[in-house]
């Protein structure tokens, strides 16, 4: 099987599997690429409101999709 | 004895973070299996297969290719949500003189999830698409080889597969924006 690399951006940290990636803490954001706040150190806190409007369209489209007026 | 009676109480919660999933962009180069990096920092196009490249250091002579580009939207965590599904990716921007965005993704006919191969500079065998220049409305990159897949654990898209072809008429480079758009349900 041919082994793969994960680097992490940021730090250019190299892992040999994606749970050690996620798992470290990275010393560019003090936190793990799990956390929020990882990327929201690196965005600026831009992905927070990215969340928040992937959350919007997430729940307005589910809404459409299981109203009973949306006939679906 | 005190006397005890049921009554109904407000419970107030709130997430401090961990409430939302955890998404970043990522990008694999070199021969299979080859190097995944995690969140990259730009999907700059050009003459070398590298990430977050350098385009002025790596030009592309007009009338050629850049290197595809093969990238994933990942979950690194689903925080406190259950989903994350409908993946529309687009470019904003225009291109120098005539050159053309090509990609995978699309709304229809969409060709199901690709096993990552060398990215090439010849004109694409799998991006073969216009890339959309506004939000296509739907879904156009899959999750498990279907537009209608989602992602439910902590995991990633199909393979975004794209590449700028040039015409021997382009004189100038450009900057344009790539956007990565997904729906989240908590």
């Amino acid at each position: 099987m041919l082994k793969e690399i994960h680097k992490c951006s940021p730090c250019d940290g190299s892992f040999a599997t994606k749970v050690e990636y996620v798992a470290h803490k990275c010393p560019v954001t003090g936190h793990n690429p799990a956390e929020i706040e990882h990327q929201d150190a690196l965005t600026d806190g831009a992905f927070s409101k990215t969340s928040e409007k992937a959350l919007e369209r997430g729940a307005l489209r589910k809404g459409e999709e299981t109203h009973p007026a949306a006939g679906k | 004895m005190d006397n005890f009676k049921l009554s109904t109480m407000e419970i107030k919660t709130y997430f401090k973070d961990g409430f939302a999933a955890t998404v970043e962009i990522d990008e694999r180069n070199g021969a299979p299996a080859g190097t995944l990096t995690h969140n990259i920092t730009n999907t700059n196009m050009g003459s070398t297969e590298a990430v977050n490249l350098n385009p002025v250091t790596n030009p592309v002579i007009a009338g050629d290719n850049t290197y595809e580009k093969w990238q994933k939207i990942d979950v690194t965590a689903m925080g406190g949500s259950s989903e994350i599904d409908n993946l529309q990716v687009w470019r904003t921007g225009a291109l120098g003189g005539s050159a053309v965005h090509v990609t995978n993704a699309r709304t229809s006919s969409y060709g199901g999830a690709e096993t990552y191969a060398t990215p090439i500079v010849t004109d694409s065998t799998l991006a073969t698409q216009t890339m959309p220049s506004s939000d296509p409305a739907a879904a156009n990159l899959g999750i498990g080889g279907s537009l209608t897949g989602s992602i439910t654990s902590a995991g990633s898209s199909d393979y975004l597969i794209h590449q700028i072809q040039t015409n021997s008429a382009d004189v100038a480079g450009s900057t344009s924006t790539m956007n990565y758009q997904y729906d989240e349900t908590a």
